[in-house]
């Protein structure tokens, strides 16, 4: 019977994986391998492959100097999953980079770039040139292991390997952006963060406001968490460092440091060490002081004019926001914020009494502008956009009725605005790498182009004017100049297609600019100066005119009443919203930029680097679009590497009943990775098993959805730790079918179903305590359905709120008998107003067997926090439903079972500046927990267990990037009479998860 | 006395200018030379510009793929032929209805429409010649824009298509009671002509049905004479129109293999049926297999690839989970709180 199942499962596999409907193609040479998903976008790829030949040629310039380096062919997967474009890199287990092809995010113009493409593949490939670049050292131990070595939490010792392959993958964020900025900076002919307005408004608000700048590991631990910018500190600060190590030691021991080459040192501090004589901390706090003063420099020589008076509308900043609309009628604006502490919303602000008024929650926020907000004046309905990160959605919320009325899923529009006149919604539909302007209906609905743009160009920040004849945006060129577009919308109707270019500017950005009330003007922001001040444009004569004179930043200026302005003043702790008089200023001074004091010290190196020597074979478009062919996920495989494996067995007579197995693991992958098998073979003859329990294997094949598993005598790596043993004698074989979707964030749906086969047991797969007695073998079959919606405000380190429903139904075929079962779980969180990211939790959880009680497969079995001391499981084990602290694993046995577990989370503290470059803390978090849990058993009175407890919890980071969880608890039980391990009991626990 | 006195003033007046010249090579005044037209300075910034490559290749996809540049092409006809057709049925109708009150509201809005119809056939010709030049190897640096706005163009002018119903039916109620003669019969032929192709190119069988119903009023003998007593202009379109519908399989009215309209069309287009000027688009032979990529080509052109299958946004979750560390350059556009994103940094 069991070898049947085993069969069947066998032969499932491949026949079920031919279900699979995505189709991909690529376009594979011996310098990369491009890889897209829609056979639309064949004609682009002749253009992608241009730039990234490009951009390799460049760094190949600047990084080869190394005759016995060959760089790894990288796969180039181009995306269209986002609104917004992004790019990506990583070396591990081979160089990739991704593409999300639709245009970049224009906001606030923190990210200037000159044609996209060009830009992603100059700043990514730098990335790539960073980690995958070797000496002969790491050579060595890429010959060794086959590969450059993946980290995989399942075999912690992959994390050494992986560092003695790929050593400079291992430091700091900011010193992997820190170069790729500068790159895309020098190599893109000065279009780049290293001259950014942003870049310099923020380091002049910290030392205008008198805060201190981060140290060098404090920025790893308060600084990516701390402040509304989460995450992209990393690109400011290495930005910023590495222009001044240009500035103050000369390019060419920029890129000494930075190059890997024989005589280099592995750890990128000691190669700092090596290469400036001082210790990187020393520098970086010797550029904290030059940053001082040359702000210190600007903001005198901005403060030499009369600075423009702002009259604040709150009290704090509110931290990202989206530009404001308002409604005179009301006196009221809006607009889309996210703080450190709450979660995404529309706000609501009344500039006549202050009062400001949460209004709806917004799922899917982006950093700097966290989503495009339009105002109906005529029906008093805001219309927003929603799931931002991904593929945009469009929420409409009445403000009479005070709630959401409509949604609308994947309608890929963005830059919004309502035109009251004509009573009907204009937005920007992104696909495919295009841009469109598109019209909808008052009801969202019966969407029409308008205006397509072709391939390549990118718009952003459109308005209306009040007679909703005009539209404006703004464009930007191949070389980063802005130009303002209008449209008159009286002619689009009539398919005349002529917009007019009211002004460009080469070397300064246009942004955010908006109709003034009388339609004269646009009134909108830019860096002219280095300062982001505000300006507007004349739209008879095209005359320029600033209208302020900040020391920090003016943005998404928009007039209120005639002579009067509603701005966004950047503050360190985000936007600011302001009011201020619209008055022409006459006489404002310049500032330097940081970047520029890098390049004047460095001028003829700098003016060479984007420059090619000699000029690049020309890429013929039919040589590329005419081998274009699909991509076989089977063809493709191939050997990904192999190392040496340490893991546990379980073994009663050895200490800790666990044996130690040495190994080795095989992998298998395509290079997109849908179609991976890794194979581990071990032995522990030292072991007091049986002969046939010395030999070990582990197989997994993951393809798309489907994961096929066998083992013999499975091994565990985290069984050396105990006392949770996942190891298991005899034989398994199971496939499984998982299918999420996490298209519409932050909601996940997930489904699947799995069958199995276990022979040869010793004990039950599931219960490491429960002995089978005489059966030996047992199928499985489960199939399960789940549903959240969980979010983590920014800062958060867990889960904060939301929801999390879950429902299974699984069954054993145990000697010739089925026994099902149910479980259902549900998990209901909210962040609590309290603080910060302090949340309470309630999560329950319930089943029941419909089998023979009598029997071990007839139960649940309950107890102990369920951490491992060595684990790579979740670090809150307590949370899952067999989880009993202060009771033995597996004590309590239930037929039928209820539970309930009432959380609370309190805020992590955040630790700054604490550790060494290596190896640091980033937070420390507590959590109390109190748990009922009834179980039921047939001829037994109703039984009720309680458990309290408390767990700490401390993020370790090594080496960058190998994040370890440390965590602490103690459980007490409340156990009822005759309870076999007593009415009392209490669990001690240790805990680190590693990777 | 005097001038002694005037020639001191001025001596006075030279040397202290000349001091001035003197002293003012030795003292700088901070003077940004970057300066705008006012006094706003502008920050020094590196800057090169770098020549760029026309991102849209467009010449080079229509040299490459075979049925991409047949499919455009004839997208292109059937749209610009369609707006020709349109406009000249618009003077049409003018010259048979204008004077019958009960055509008054029908004729305004189909003149309220006509600028709106040249400015379509503007934008088609643009696109046209660019697409010729293109064909024939030129590079056109607006080829990829005028192409793309030849379909908001044709959009624009299908929404004017319940004009010809309008058309269509006050003919028919007009000669329920009135004697009516072939010209104005023709003229609502046409429009049902035009309104079958509207039809056909919408996949809308139950319109196309009844249109049929419909019939035509005058009999197809007397057709070619009725067309022949139009101007040049409006004869040209109608006999490029019939020829598009042959070409596609489909009757019409106006039977362009016939002995009058080879006649016809001989005298007025010198025996090419031209939707456009450039020889090259010319020679292309319109069937339906062609057809079927107007679809494709025009919803494209619309960009309005809406929703993406979600199984194929979900594979694209499991792919992106399989790549493993990324380093992501979303310093701008990162989702700062959902912890699925622990895998990716911002």
């Amino acid at each position: 019977m069991r070898f049947r199942v085993i069969v069947f499962v066998l032969l499932l596999f491949p026949v079920l994986s031919r279900g699979q409907r995505q189709t991909y193609y690529q376009y594979k040479t011996d310098d990369a391998q491009l890889v897209f998903f829609d056979k639309n976008l064949s004609r682009y790829i002749p253009h992608m492959v241009r730039m990234y030949r490009n951009g390799r040629a460049l760094h190949q310039q600047i990084w080869s100097a190394d005759p016995a380096y060959v760089p790894e062919a990288p796969l180039l997967l181009l995306t269209d999953w986002e609104d917004d474009g992004n790019g990506g890199a990583t070396p591990l287990p081979r160089n990739v980079i991704q593409i999300g092809m639709a245009p970049l995010s224009m906001s606030y113009y923190v990210n200037p770039s000159s044609e996209r493409y060009a830009q992603l593949f100059k700043h990514e490939y730098t990335h790539t040139v960073m980690t995958d670049r070797y000496n002969s050292g790491d050579l060595g131990w890429r010959r060794f292991f086959g590969a450059k070595v993946s980290t995989d939490s399942a075999q912690p010792l992959s994390a050494l390997w992986s560092y003695l392959s790929v050593p400079r993958w291992y430091a700091p964020r900011w010193y992997h952006e820190g170069i790729a900025c500068f790159m895309e900076t020098w190599l893109g002919g000065g279009v780049g963060r290293s001259l950014g307005g942003y870049d310099e408004m923020y380091f002049r608000s910290i030392i205008a406001g008198g805060d201190k700048l981060f140290s060098v590991v404090g920025l790893e631990t308060e600084g990516s968490t701390m402040d509304f910018q989460v995450g992209a500190n990393a690109y400011l600060y290495g930005t910023r460092f590495v222009n001044y190590l240009t500035k103050e030691y000369g390019y060419d021991k920029l890129i000494r440091f930075y190059n890997r080459s024989d005589g280099s040192r592995t750890y990128y501090a000691s190669q700092f060490r090596q290469v400036y004589g001082q210790p990187l901390r020393k520098v970086w706090d010797a550029w904290k002081e030059d940053e001082k003063r040359h702000q210190e420099e600007n903001l005198s020589a901005v403060r030499e004019y009369p600075l423009t008076p702002t009259t604040p509308l709150t009290a704090e900043p509110l931290g990202s926001v989206s530009p404001f609309v308002y409604d005179p009628a009301t006196g009221k604006a809006y607009a889309a914020m996210n703080a450190p502490g709450a979660f995404a919303h529309l706000t609501e602000i009344d500039l006549g009494t202050g009062r400001q008024r949460s209004l709806a929650d917004i799922n899917g926020v982006q950093l700097y502008n966290p989503a495009y907000v339009a105002l109906d004046r005529n029906a008093g309905r805001l219309i927003y956009t929603t799931n931002n990160g991904k593929m945009r959605g469009l929420q409409v919320y009445d403000l009479g009725q005070r709630k959401v009325v409509k949604k609308k899923k994947l309608q890929r529009i963005s830059n919004i605005v309502y035109d009251n006149a004509g009573d009907c919604l204009y937005g920007l539909f992104s696909n495919g790498g295009t841009q469109s302007i598109v019209r909808l209906d008052r009801e969202l609905e019966n969407p029409e182009v308008i205006y397509a743009f072709p391939f390549g160009v990118s718009v952003f920040d459109m308005d209306i004017s009040h007679d909703g004849k005009l539209l404006s945006l703004t464009r930007q060129g191949d070389n980063g100049e802005h130009t303002l577009l209008i449209f008159n919308t009286e002619e689009l109707a009539q398919a005349i297609f002529k917009p007019v270019e009211l002004v460009t500017w080469e070397d300064a950005n246009l942004g955010q600019f908006r109709f003034s009330l009388d339609d004269r003007y646009l009134i909108g922001s830019s860096y002219y100066t280095g300062v982001s001040n505000l300006w507007q444009i004349d739209l008879a004569t095209r005359e320029m005119e600033m209208l302020s004179n900040t020391d920090t930043g003016l943005f998404a200026p928009l007039e209120i009443a005639p002579g009067q302005l509603l701005a966004l003043s950047f503050e360190r702790d985000g936007m600011h919203p302001v009011t201020l008089s619209c008055a022409v200023v006459t006489d404002a001074n310049a500032i330097e930029l940081y970047g520029q004091r890098a390049y004047e010290n460095n001028q003829k190196e700098l003016e060479q680097v984007g420059l090619l020597r000699e000029p690049l074979p020309r890429v013929e478009f039919g040589d590329v679009y005419n081998a274009i062919t699909p991509y076989d996920v089977w063809k493709e495989m191939r050997f990904a590497g192999a190392y040496p494996t340490v893991a546990g067995f379980t073994d009663t007579q050895s200490w800790n009943h666990v044996t130690p197995v040495l190994g080795y693991r095989f992998i298998f992958s395509d290079p997109v990775g849908l179609n991976s098998v890794k194979l581990g073979l071990g032995i522990s003859p030292w072991s007091h098993n049986d002969w046939k329990n010395r030999f070990h294997a582990d197989l997994e094949w993951r393809l798309y959805f489907w994961t096929l598993k066998a083992a013999w005598n499975h091994v565990d790596f985290y069984d050396l730790a105990g006392p949770v043993r996942a190891s298991r004698k005899g034989y398994m074989v199971s496939l499984a079918y998982d299918y999420s979707n996490n298209t519409q964030v932050p909601y996940s749906r997930a489904w699947g179903f799995s069958v199995g086969a276990y022979g040869d047991m010793d004990a039950l797969p599931m219960y490491q305590e429960i002995a089978v007695g005489d059966i030996k073998s047992l199928q499985t079959a489960s199939v399960y359905g789940r549903i959240s919606k969980l979010r983590t405000s920014l800062g958060g380190v867990m889960k904060e709120q939301g929801y999390d429903l879950s429902l299974r139904g699984y069954g054993y075929l145990a000697g010739g008998r089925v026994y099902p079962s149910v479980d259902a779980q549900g998990d209901f969180g909210v962040l609590l107003p309290v603080g910060r990211n302090t949340s309470f939790w309630l999560r329950t959880a319930a089943g029941h067997s419909f089998g023979d009680a009598k029997t071990v497969f007839g139960n649940t079995y309950f107890g102990g926090f369920r951490n491992n001391h060595v684990t790579n499981q979740d670090a809150f084990q307590y949370r899952t439903a067999l989880a009993l602290p202060g009771a033995g694993i597996d004590a309590i046995r239930a037929h039928s079972y209820a539970k309930a577990t009432a959380e609370l989370n309190l805020q992590p503290i955040r630790l700054n500046n604490f550790g060494a470059l290596s190896c640091y803390p980033t937070w420390i978090q507590c959590s109390f927990f109190g748990t009922g849990l009834s179980a039921w058993n047939p001829g037994e009175p109703r039984q009720m267990y309680f458990s309290a407890g408390v767990q700490l919890t401390t993020e370790l980071v090594f080496m960058s990037y190998l994040k370890t969880t440390l965590s602490v608890g103690y459980g007490h039980l409340f156990a009822p009479e005759g309870f076999p391990g007593g009415r009392h009991g209490n669990e001690w626990m240790v805990s680190i998860k590693l990777l | 006395m005097k001038k002694k006195n005037n020639l001191i003033i001025l001596g006075s007046v030279l040397a202290v200018c000349l001091v001035g010249v003197l002293l003012s090579q030795f003292i700088g005044w901070p003077v940004d030379s970057g300066k705008t037209g006012g006094d706003i300075g502008k920050s020094s910034r590196f800057s090169r510009k770098a020549a760029t490559e026309a991102v849209t290749n467009m010449e080079e996809l229509l040299a490459n793929d075979e049925n991409y540049k047949n499919g455009v092409v004839a997208s292109y006809a059937v749209m610009t032929s369609r707006a020709q057709q349109f406009g000249a049925l618009v003077d049409m109708s003018n010259e048979v209805a204008g004077k019958l009150p009960p055509f008054g509201d029908v004729l305004k809005a189909m003149n309220d429409a006509r600028p709106m119809v040249d400015n379509v056939c503007a934008a088609l010709a643009e696109a046209g010649s660019d697409l010729g030049a293109a064909l024939g190897g030129e590079q056109r640096s607006d080829l990829a824009q005028n192409t793309i706005n030849a379909s908001p163009a044709y959009t624009t002018l299908q929404k004017q298509n319940e004009l010809a119903d309008r058309f269509i039916a006050t003919t028919d109620e007009y000669l329920k009671t009135a004697e009516g003669n072939d010209r104005l019969k023709f003229v609502r032929d046409q429009w049902v002509d035009y309104q079958q192709m509207s039809a056909a190119l919408d996949g809308d069988k139950k319109t196309a049905r009844a249109l049929a119903e419909k019939g035509y009023l005058l009999p197809s003998e007397r057709s070619m004479a009725a067309l022949r007593s139009f101007d040049e202009d409006s004869q040209r379109a109608i006999l490029c129109s019939a020829n598009l519908v042959s070409s596609l399989g489909g009757d019409c009215q106006v039977d362009i293999n016939s002995p009058e309209a080879t006649a016809a069309v001989g005298e007025i287009l010198n025996g090419n049926l031209a939707f456009f000027e450039s020889e090259r688009l010319r020679a292309y032979k319109l069937d339906t297999e062609q057809l079927g990529f107007f679809n494709n080509i025009e919803s494209a052109l619309n960009g309005m690839f809406r929703s993406q299958d979600i199984s194929t946004l979900a594979q694209s979750e499991t792919l992106t989970s399989n790549l493993g560390t990324i380093i992501q350059e979303t310093a701008t556009g990162q989702l700062a709180s959902e912890a699925a994103l622990n895998w990716w940094f911002f």
